[in-house]
């Protein structure tokens, strides 16, 4: 017997926790379960009577606590029902270190001190909000969310923060109590356009008292003491609302002892098929190994103690396993085993993670002479070919084969552009067809995984776009010195003068390149996209040379940084590269020649570009010698979706007769998708991007836009088209009803004939565009 | 570089008067001259008027005519509409509309008088040259309309002219009365300190005019030395004021320009309506 108290000791009593907790008291094994404020606290942070979904809908909960879809009170009170009766041991305290002992481990709780065999880690990460960093910051009146604005009457509190989450907080409160604004700047950068016109028209009516250029230094019962750049203030205050952010527990964790996958500000704790850390009997679970959903995190718990038992336990996730599998002969678990033994790319995945892979996968048997994916197609999936051949088909001549245990589809993968050559099956194969976004997240865990990806990104880039002519096992040696760098919107790649010493190939992204005048005024002249190379002009000669423009990323870019000697090696060894590459060189040169680009053509790509055209696929222009301002393209708008205009053409910014109005640009790498919950986000084959109806609501995708076009509403009925009633302003608005859903701009996917707004526009002043066509021939005329 | 090169080049440069290569225009072209012939080569039985065989059919012409005009309401309204765009539709509101100008003179044998057929008729060419007025409003002032260039709205540039005329003020604030007559006569001149965005005012104003060269010149020569600086910087804030003033009256005028005339236009053509079914029940029901 080991002088440890418990067999298992659960920190953190959200979905995972619970869902631990209850098994433990199921089994009559020894636990505790400590949390140091409510149970449920993911949820019991939500703003009152919030409808919590039960996403993912396929996957079966497992679990000795109920979980469907409902409020988030009807929930609290089944979780709180279900651990009481189950007997569950309790205790409210907070965690302070985890430290190992023989036979287990000894956890200092702010009560005292408990010894467990096994520890259970499920605290999540919103428990861990970015604390103020002020003496008295844990103070009771100091709290970091806001769940019930109403519940507050007549006080002075003060809001700390410059986002969204402070900036609504304050709002709902300012009507009923005396509120202040605590901003470490001047404005509010960072919030959703929206937002800060509200605050600072809040502000403007002294609704808000907003001190600027403040930040706080000490916290009392009463008073809260802030630093303004004319001196201290002491402010009577009774509440402290901090909305700061919340943070993943690095350094707790790896206190603890937990490696994490790399040192990337996303990375994960690493752990096993178990949940089992790198701390042996020290187990991961949910939000902090990259599971943010209640369902996962839930069935989690329930498997931790399964494991920790001893006890064989089929993952939950097994029956969506053999549906996925139950086209393919044999036995579900050996076939996946199979699988995975083809691929060794996904070698260093946990159990669990594969598993998700798979599940989120398509498997695909196709027979030779098949198409996989066609050139120019929008689709974004990664294909592992499981049995078989394909090959890429460059060009009539140029095919490249593609055999088992390798990968293809990966360029769609990052660069977010269209398939660059069709793929087609040459021996019967079995593919493995991934999502996007599930990719994304492995290469963020599993650090060989992205190694390889690296290379063979870099690889193929080279010989697909930049140098096909170019020998592969020539380029296959020159990547092992290349470098992959990543620039953000705005940041100079070189300048103008500078000595050239590398040559950059876009492989996402576009970069602008421009020129100072005769009166030294910098004027753009074009913008160069994905796939092209830019620095080569510096590099031709053997002598140090300076660039002859700048060149400035247009959106986020990623390039592959060659040195000068690999790239004269590479013209050297390939007289048909150098061919090309000379070319290039002469056309820009000429173009520098004779131009001397009117100011406003540059004028007008600056704007394009600020405005995202750059990053556009399809985007809605409006040509202002044609509009008359009816605003009839709104109506249409409104009209076809559901009674709410996706498009503001007002709101929107324009410059000589272009008019950019505030709707989706499509864009070629979207913002919006990066963090969608349910996947609701999704791209159409022909490059729209889109909304499906399992959107939960969330709001990653309004705050991740950076135009501003997606806004969270409540479905109305479909008007269907005239009707006397709406002329009249009579059509009743239905009630609002659910949770309100992203929406935006679809490109009206359901009309066969095209954009409501464009159909709409009686003088044709509305139209829709591929910028890329638009710029060239800006470029080209501005001459 | 034009900027309109931008646009041009992929637009094709169809207007709602060119649609598809004028089709409409020539197709109500083709209609009206086989009427003309027609009825120059009718021969009925006495004046040629609404009551003859030819009468009959080409009334019938003009009220499906009618028909399909007013209908054009509705298919603005139709957002789901699949078949047509709203820009050819418009196409042939437009052409069909002046071409009813001339074929229903033709439906009446050029017969006018005072009574309820000839009011339908003087109803219609209110409502065809209204129509015309806005269309050529729509083809002429669209580029017009500084705010949808970048220009600023309405609302933009009214505060604009108080942040200058809050500089005006502040710049003479303490200083001699001299410099104070200066900033009495700019005022004067743009019809008060105070600019009131009244609609009327700015729809019916005349542009303010440049400041009368050798009043500014005889008051600024009575300045103090040490404020001859702040007499230009009067002169030039105030110009920049009279600026400002003359672009939102302009940007007023021609966004009511673009709307005015549907003011006559819609309730006109409803009337019309009324006007030609009770032309309708007189011909054939009314037997007084």
């Amino acid at each position: 017997m080991s002088a440890v108290e418990h067999e298992v000791a659960i920190i953190g009593a959200g979905p995972a926790g619970l869902g631990a907790a209850s098994n433990a008291a199921h089994h009559k094994t020894s636990h505790v379960l400590i949390e140091r404020k409510e149970l449920g606290n993911t949820i019991f942070d939500y703003q009152l009577g919030k409808l919590v979904m039960a996403e993912p809908a396929k996957l079966p909960l497992r679990a000795h606590i109920p979980f469907e879809q409902g409020s988030r009170e009807e929930i609290l009170e089944g979780w709180t029902q279900a651990i009481t009766s189950l007997g569950a041991n309790v205790r409210k305290a907070e965690v302070k270190a985890i430290e190992r002992i023989e036979g287990g481990f000894k956890i200092s709780c702010s009560d005292g001190e408990v010894t467990a065999k096994n520890v259970v880690l499920a605290i999540g990460v919103q428990g861990t909000p970015r604390k103020l960093g002020v003496p008295g910051e844990d103070l009771p009146h100091v709290t970091y969310t806001l769940s019930d604005p109403a519940a507050f009457v007549g006080k002075d509190v003060l809001v700390v923060g410059a986002g969204d989450a402070a900036i609504e907080n304050a709002l709902a409160l300012c009507e009923k109590n005396t509120v202040s604004l605590l901003n470490r700047g001047a404005e509010f950068p960072r919030a959703k356009e929206a937002n800060g016109a509200k605050i600072m028209e809040a502000i403007r009516a002294g609704k808000i008292r907003h001190f600027i250029n403040s930040e706080m230094s000490r916290v009392e019962a009463e008073t809260v003491h802030i630093e303004t750049a004319e001196g201290e203030v002491a402010l009577k205050c009774n509440h402290i609302i901090a909305r700061l952010g919340g943070i993943l527990p690095r350094g707790f964790l790896e206190k603890c002892g937990i490696e994490f996958s790399s040192k990337d500000p996303t990375a994960v704790p690493v752990v096993n098929g178990r949940y089992e850390s790198s701390v042996p009997g020290l187990f991961v679970l949910g939000a902090l190994i990259g599971y943010p959903l209640i369902k996962h995190a839930i069935n989690q718990g329930y498997e931790v103690i399964e494991h920790i038992l001893g006890n064989e336990v089929e993952p939950a996730d097994q029956v969506l396993i053999a549906e996925k599998l139950k086209d393919i002969e044999g036995d579900p678990k050996k076939v996946l085993a199979d699988i995975r033994s083809q691929l060794p790319l996904f070698k260093e995945l946990s159990d669990a993670q594969f598993r998700e892979l798979v599940i989120d996968s398509t498997i695909h048997q196709l027979d030779a002479g098949s198409v996989v994916f066609e050139r120019n197609d929008y689709t974004d999936t990664f294909f592992s070919i499981v049995s078989g051949q394909v090959a890429v088909e460059l060009s009539e001549e140029r095919k490249i084969p593609i055999d088992v245990g390798n990968f293809f589809g990966e360029m769609g993968l990052l660069s977010g552009r269209r398939r660059v050559a069709r793929v087609r099956v040459t021996k019967q194969a079995l593919l493995l067809e991934s999502p996007r976004k599930q990719l994304l997240k492995l290469i963020n865990s599993v650090p060989s995984l992205k190694r390889a990806l690296d290379e063979v990104f870099m690889l193929r880039a080279l010989e697909t776009q930049v140098f096909p002519e170019a020998d592969a096992d020539f380029l296959r040696e020159l990547i092992k010195n290349a470098k992959m760098k990543n620039f953000k919107k705005g940041e100079v790649l070189f300048r103008e003068g500078d000595v050239g010493d590398v040559l950059y190939v876009i492989r996402k992204g576009s970069v602008k390149i421009s020129r100072r005048n005769r009166r030294g005024a910098d004027v753009t002249q074009t913008y160069v996209p994905a796939g092209r190379i830019v620095g080569e002009m510096a590099l031709l000669s053997e002598a140090d040379a300076p660039r002859s423009a700048t060149v400035t990323a247009a959106v986020g870019c990623e390039t592959i940084i060659l040195t000068k000697s690999a790239f004269q090696h590479l013209l050297d060894e390939n007289p048909r590269v150098r061919q090309r590459v000379n070319e290039l060189v002469r056309a820009r040169q000429v173009e520098n020649v004779v131009s001397e680009t009117a100011e406003t053509t540059g004028q007008l790509l600056d704007f394009m570009m600020a405005e995202g055209v750059t990053d556009a696929d399809n985007i809605l222009l409006i040509d202002s010698d044609l509009c008359i301002g009816c605003d009839n393209c709104e109506k249409a708008c409104e009209s076809t979706h559901r009674g709410f205009s996706r498009l503001d053409r007002k709101g929107g910014k324009s410059l000589a007769n272009i008019q950019i109005p505030i709707s989706c640009r499509h864009c070629e790498n979207p913002l919006c998708m990066l963090d969608c919950p349910p996947d609701a986000l999704t791209r159409l084959p022909d490059g729209e991007v889109i909304i499906r109806d399992s959107c939960i609501g969330c709001g990653n995708c309004v705050r991740n836009c950076p135009y501003g076009v997606i806004q969270l509403v409540h479905d109305h009925p479909d008007h269907g088209g005239f009707s006397l009633l709406s002329l009249l302003g009579l059509s009743k608005k239905d009630a609002e009803e659910g949770p309100a859903k992203a929406a935006k701009c679809d490109q009206c996917e359901d009309l066969k004939g095209g954009p409501a707004c464009v159909r709409a526009c009686p003088t044709g002043a509305a139209m829709r565009v591929n910028p890329r066509q638009l710029l060239e021939i800006t470029s080209r005329k501005g001459r | 570089m034009n900027l309109n090169l931008v646009v041009a080049e992929r637009v094709n440069n169809d207007t709602f008067f060119s649609y598809r290569g004028y089709r409409w225009l020539w197709a109500n072209i083709l209609l009206t001259l086989v009427l003309i012939v027609w009825y120059w080569l009718d021969e009925p039985l006495g004046v040629p008027n609404g009551g003859t065989f030819y009468g009959y059919t080409v009334g019938g012409i003009a009220a499906a005519g009618i028909a399909y005009l007013m209908w054009y309401g509705i298919r603005k309204r139709s957002y789901h509409s699949q078949t047509t765009t709203l820009k050819g539709t418009l196409a042939a509101h437009v052409w069909l509309g002046v071409a009813l100008s001339i074929i229903v003179p033709l439906h009446a044998g050029f017969q006018f008088g005072w009574n309820i057929h000839t009011i339908a008729y003087v109803l219609m060419m209110i409502v065809v040259v209204s129509g015309i007025w806005g269309a050529l409003y729509y083809a002429t002032l669209a580029s017009q309309v500084q705010s949808h260039r970048g220009g600023g709205t309405v609302k933009d540039i009214v505060q604009q002219i108080h942040i200058a005329e809050q500089n005006l003020s502040a710049l003479v604030a303490q200083k001699s009365d001299h410099l104070m007559e200066v900033k009495r006569f700019v005022d004067q001149q743009l019809g008060g300190s105070e600019f009131k965005p009244r609609f009327w005012s700015m729809l019916l104003g005349h542009s303010a005019a440049n400041f009368d060269p050798e009043s500014l010149a005889t008051l600024l020569a009575k300045l103090p030395d040490a404020e001859s600086a702040d007499g230009i910087s009067l002169v030039q804030g105030a110009d920049r004021k009279r600026e400002l003033i003359n672009r939102v009256q302009h940007e007023v005028k021609t966004l009511t320009k673009l709307k005015v005339w549907l003011y006559i236009h819609l309730p006109v053509s409803c009337a019309l309506m009324v006007a030609v079914l009770i032309h309708i029940f007189v011909v054939f029901f009314y037997r007084g």
